[in-house]
């Protein structure tokens, strides 16, 4: 930061100056990635209301316990995505490390009585009263992190093997492996997903990727079908519901279908649905976009799904914009993460995907989801921060950025 | 790091996110609109509830427009036992306690508890069932301010008949299974609303989602049926017909009001009569109309239709001279006799009437074939139901002649051997009073549909069963009655010519002619240019076994026919017509 300090004619007040730098001009990929999150998050807020408002009142009497809680974690999740977009990258690269010690000790904790099962599936740690964690969410974060970190260390070659993908293969593998031990099949897939993803834009091989993808490919199916309660899912996925499937694997799903066709085109409006009267499970969860299917239509549907591209384009713009490798595969890898989660949770509502059991990120109720996944968000903020002035030479500007670049710099001069 | 390949593949990702959202795009359609309605209809079959909408039974009014029965809202209350049973399990944090709010339940309702808690666990899965029926509003606040979740209420109109008894003989009722008697059961094709039908969706707990009823029929109102009579006449009628046959000890009585000039039943007053809002406040008997139900040997009231006919025939007039014997015995050795033992006497027809003399009568028949006077009977209306058709109605009895013997030849014509229903009777003088022509009988004015059209008009065709002059004739001889007969003292009113006969029948109990009587006083108003008829029938009275039992109330219906139809005074005094000769 080199803005503030040239003298004027009629010199600002010390405070002022804080107070410019702390609002200074940022990248339009900062706003871009800022912006949409934010309404994604607001728009979040407004549905869990809509859809948790009744199962809310069953249980507790009170339309808004579900939306309060929401609230709250985002008022947490908020300025600590803020605050994180302001640290340096070589601050995440110190925390490398750490996280993915910490990620792994707290999913560990799953294995001890501290952890308890929530629509089954053991992946909930409780610290006090009230308390709880799905440490899992995290270890997303810190195993992006790690990933990143580890294949940009010094002298990276990617078929070093011993160094580079044993602590990245060992972490993951633990990792999922204790995910899979608390039986959350969606979140090690989404794992899965990140640990591949990050890979995948790290430049790994393809044929590396293809053989480890193919050997544990096989390795799903035989897990997929070790389960008689997942083999069931996935025969109703692949072979339609019937009248004796519905109070069984296909209460949720026809719910969701249902939900979507009653909303047709402009939907029923917001906070009408019926499906949400009890009828559909986890309608403010795993199943909140069939409720904004339901009640915004297929516009509102077609609208998050474009708010979702929206932010890849955002991702991929930041890693376009970011020549420091480790910057640029933690943003691909929250990209996975993040816009995987979204089309996985849709897959489902829309009947592509069997019912796997993953949030919407952003959206979805849920403390440690929220929280961690605009912790992510952050992280990519603080690199989006990192000014295209300071690109290696040899990176073409386009006319358009060119242009953006001199109104940043005149904006920070002034 | 290889900048180049990553750029690559970045682009390669944006290719398959696109397609992917693509992909999505098309799923959403697919189900949002091209298979919504089928979807739509499949969510439907899981959620909705079918609910009855009732249409409104229409009401039955009287001339005036007076309401004679309507319908009110009532409140069928209702239970869902499943969702009782899914709220008490006490492994739910509140679980309720069902065994106190079936009691409160009971004391909003009154019903007992017992038959609250058979009727919920008759069927624990069920979602439906009947705590209370056609509870009043009361009813449902009190059921309401509890505020128990599985109790839920339906609309169910019911009928009152605000003027009680009221017509009631006329109305009819509605049982449990629909309507049971009189109009409400004659007119229920009027009357009855058609039931809709609606559709509302239920949260999985059961509890009605708002803004989610349908309604699939729209209920259509029944029409509003009027009737021909006055409800205050009909009042004073029921009035004075109890009174009387209270003071006489009569087991039953009818008393008729029929207006001369289109056969419009003005009043029809039976005793005993029932009051449909507490049906079972009289024996069965007396659900219906006794005028119509019920035929009897009228007597003396039929020796005018006798008259009518001689005369239509061109064989006599008021002033025909006969000698009335004593007796007229057959050659079996039966007789028969007038109620009063005389000689031969010299009576006009007139006198024939006003004297009541069966012997002299009987005379006039003689001066007919048996045919000739079965056909004007049956032409008068005896032995055919009246236009009304009432529920129940009987079309008493009038044999072929082929079964007339010696004796019925002769009492036929005066109104044994024969019998007829009150309504017949009231039919009867309306011709003789309408000139001969004898209009339909008629109760009801006409049913309006909610749409305004109008159908069950009466028939306005007219049948002349005797000439004018025969009908002007028999009841110029029928005056003679009131103005000089031994009962004119309770008949005549002041200022008013009226004619009438009386009857005093012998009832037959097991083929035999015994004690008891029925007496009947059957008559017009004014006689010179007949308006209303009155007839009044007492059966089987205790203390006053003579037609001057039926004398008073008949004076009294008259007078009031006169105050509520603003009947003018008779110009000029009745004609002294001469009796003997």
């Amino acid at each position: 930061m080199t803005n503030s300090t040239r003298q004027t004619p009629t010199e600002p007040a010390k405070q002022i100056i804080g107070v410019r730098r702390i609002f200074a001009m940022e990248t339009a990929n900062f706003f871009l990635l800022l912006g949409t999150t934010l309404f994604l998050v607001v728009f979040g807020l407004v549905m869990v209301l809509s859809s948790s408002s009744i199962e809310s009142h069953v249980q507790n009497n009170s339309f808004f316990t579900a939306f309060l809680k929401q609230l709250l974690y985002a008022g947490v999740a908020i300025p600590l995505m803020l605050l994180a977009s302001r640290m340096p990258t070589r601050f995440w690269k110190r925390m490398a490390r750490p996280a993915i010690l910490l990620g792994i000790g707290l999913q560990l904790l799953v294995l001890t009585p501290l952890s308890y099962e929530y629509g089954g599936n053991r992946n909930w740690v409780t610290f006090a009263p009230g308390v709880n964690l799905q440490p899992s969410e995290f270890v997303k974060l810190a195993l992006i992190v790690w990933i990143a970190f580890v294949l940009t260390r010094p002298g990276a070659d990617d078929t070093d093997w011993k160094r580079y993908f044993t602590p990245v293969g060992a972490a993951g593998l633990v990792s999922i492996g204790l995910v899979l031990v608390g039986r959350d099949l969606g979140t090690a897939v989404i794992l899965l997903f990140i640990v591949f993803g990050t890979f995948y834009f790290a430049g790994v091989k393809l044929r590396y990727l293809l053989t480890s993808g193919a050997i544990i490919g096989v390795l799903g199916v035989m897990f997929a079908f070790a389960s008689q309660s997942r083999t069931d899912r996935i025969n109703v996925w692949l072979n339609g519901c019937t009248e004796a499937d519905y109070l069984k694997d296909c209460w949720q799903q026809m719910h969701g279908t249902w939900a979507l066709a009653s909303g047709g085109v402009f939907g029923v409006g917001l906070g009408n649905s019926k499906a949400k009267w009890s009828w559909l499970p986890e309608a403010d969860n795993d199943y909140i976009f069939a409720i904004i299917g339901e009640e915004l239509g297929l516009i509102g549907a077609v609208v998050v799904l474009l708010l979702f591209v929206v932010i890849a384009i955002s991702f991929i713009r930041i890693i376009r914009a970011n020549t420091d490798p480790f910057a640029r595969i933690v943003t691909s890898g929250v990209m996975v993460w993040i816009i995987g989660q979204a089309l996985v949770n849709i897959a489902v509502v829309v009947g592509v995907l069997p019912v796997l059991g993953v949030p919407l990120p952003l959206i979805s109720a849920g403390g440690s989801s929220l929280i961690s996944s605009l912790l992510a968000i952050g992280v990519v903020l603080s690199f989006a921060r990192e000014h295209p002035e300071r690109k290696a030479p040899g990176i073409e500007l386009t006319p358009a950025e060119r242009s953006r670049l001199a109104a940043v710099e005149r904006s920070r001069q002034r | 790091m290889n900048t180049r390949k990553t750029g690559r593949r970045l682009s390669v990702t944006v290719l398959v996110l696109l397609a992917t959202i693509l992909v999505f795009s098309f799923k959403l359609v697919d189900i949002q609109v091209v298979r919504a309605a089928e979807l739509n209809e499949q969510s439907l079959g899981k959620r909705s509830v079918a609910v009855p909408t009732y249409g409104v039974r229409g009401n039955i009014v009287d001339a005036g427009g007076v309401l004679l029965a309507s319908s009110v809202i009532r409140y069928d209350i209702t239970a869902s036992p499943k969702v009782m049973y899914a709220l008490a399990d006490p492994t739910n944090t509140k679980p309720i306690d069902p065994a106190t709010e079936i009691a409160e339940l009971a004391e909003a309702t009154g019903e007992t508890v017992e038959t609250i808690t058979a009727s919920l666990s008759a069927n624990p899965e069920s979602d439906f069932a009947y705590v209370h029926k056609l509870g009043t509003l009361e009813v449902l606040e009190a059921v309401k301010a509890l505020k128990i979740p599985w109790v839920y209420s339906e609309v169910h109109p019911s009928r009152s008949y605000p003027n009680g008894a009221v017509a009631g003989n006329l109305t009819g009722f509605i049982g449990t299974d629909g309507p049971q008697a009189g109009m409400e059961l004659d007119y229920d094709s009027c009357l009855a609303a058609t039931n809709g039908s609606s559709t509302y969706e239920k949260s999985k707990d059961g509890v009605r989602l708002p803004g989610s009823t349908v309604t699939t029929k729209e209920p259509v109102d029944g029409g509003t049926l009027t009737l021909t009579i006055n409800s205050d006449l009909q009042f004073y009628t029921q009035e004075q017909l109890a009174a009387q046959a209270l003071k006489v000890g009569a087991d039953w009585g009818t008393a008729m009001v029929v207006r001369v000039s289109d056969g419009a039943i003005m009043a029809a007053a039976d005793y005993p009569s029932v009051d449909p809002n507490d049906v079972n406040g009289v024996p069965n008997t007396a659900l219906g109309s006794l005028a119509f139900s019920t035929p009897y040997e009228p007597g003396s009231t039929f020796k005018p239709m006798t008259a009518a006919m001689a005369i239509d025939q061109g064989l006599a007039d008021a002033g025909t001279q006969v000698v009335a014997p004593g007796r007229i015995y057959f050659p079996n050795g039966q007789y028969i006799k007038d109620v009063w033992a005389h000689s031969d006497i010299r009576l006009t027809l007139a006198g024939v009437l006003m004297n009541s003399s069966n012997t002299g009568i009987s005379k006039f028949s003689d001066m007919m074939s048996q045919q000739t006077r079965y056909d004007y009977f049956r032409a008068f209306g005896i032995g055919v139901k009246t236009d009304v058709g009432f529920p129940g109605e009987s079309a008493g009895s009038l044999r072929p002649i082929s079964e007339w013997d010696q004796i019925t030849n002769y009492t036929v014509g005066f109104g044994q051997g024969v019998s007829a229903t009150s309504a017949q009777m009231a039919s009867v003088y309306q011709t003789l009073g309408n000139n001969g022509v004898k209009m339909p009988l008629t109760l009801v004015k006409g049913c309006t549909m909610p749409d305004g059209t109008v159908t069950d008009t009466p028939s306005s065709a007219g049948v002349q069963v005797v000439s004018e002059y025969a009908a002007d004739q028999t009841v110029l001889a029928m005056e003679t009655i009131v103005s000089k007969g031994s009962l004119r003292a309770q008949l005549q009113i002041p200022g008013y010519r009226i004619a009438a006969k009386t009857g005093t029948a012998e009832v037959p109990e097991n083929g035999v002619y015994g004690n008891d009587r029925i007496v009947s006083v059957a008559g017009m108003i004014p006689a010179d240019d007949p308006q209303y008829v009155v007839i009044v029938t007492l059966g089987k009275p205790d203390i006053m076994k003579t037609s001057a039992a039926a004398a008073a109330p008949f004076k009294n219906i008259m007078t009031q026919v006169i105050k509520t139809f603003r009947v003018e005074p008779s110009p000029e005094p009745a004609p002294d017509v001469p009796t003997t000769w």
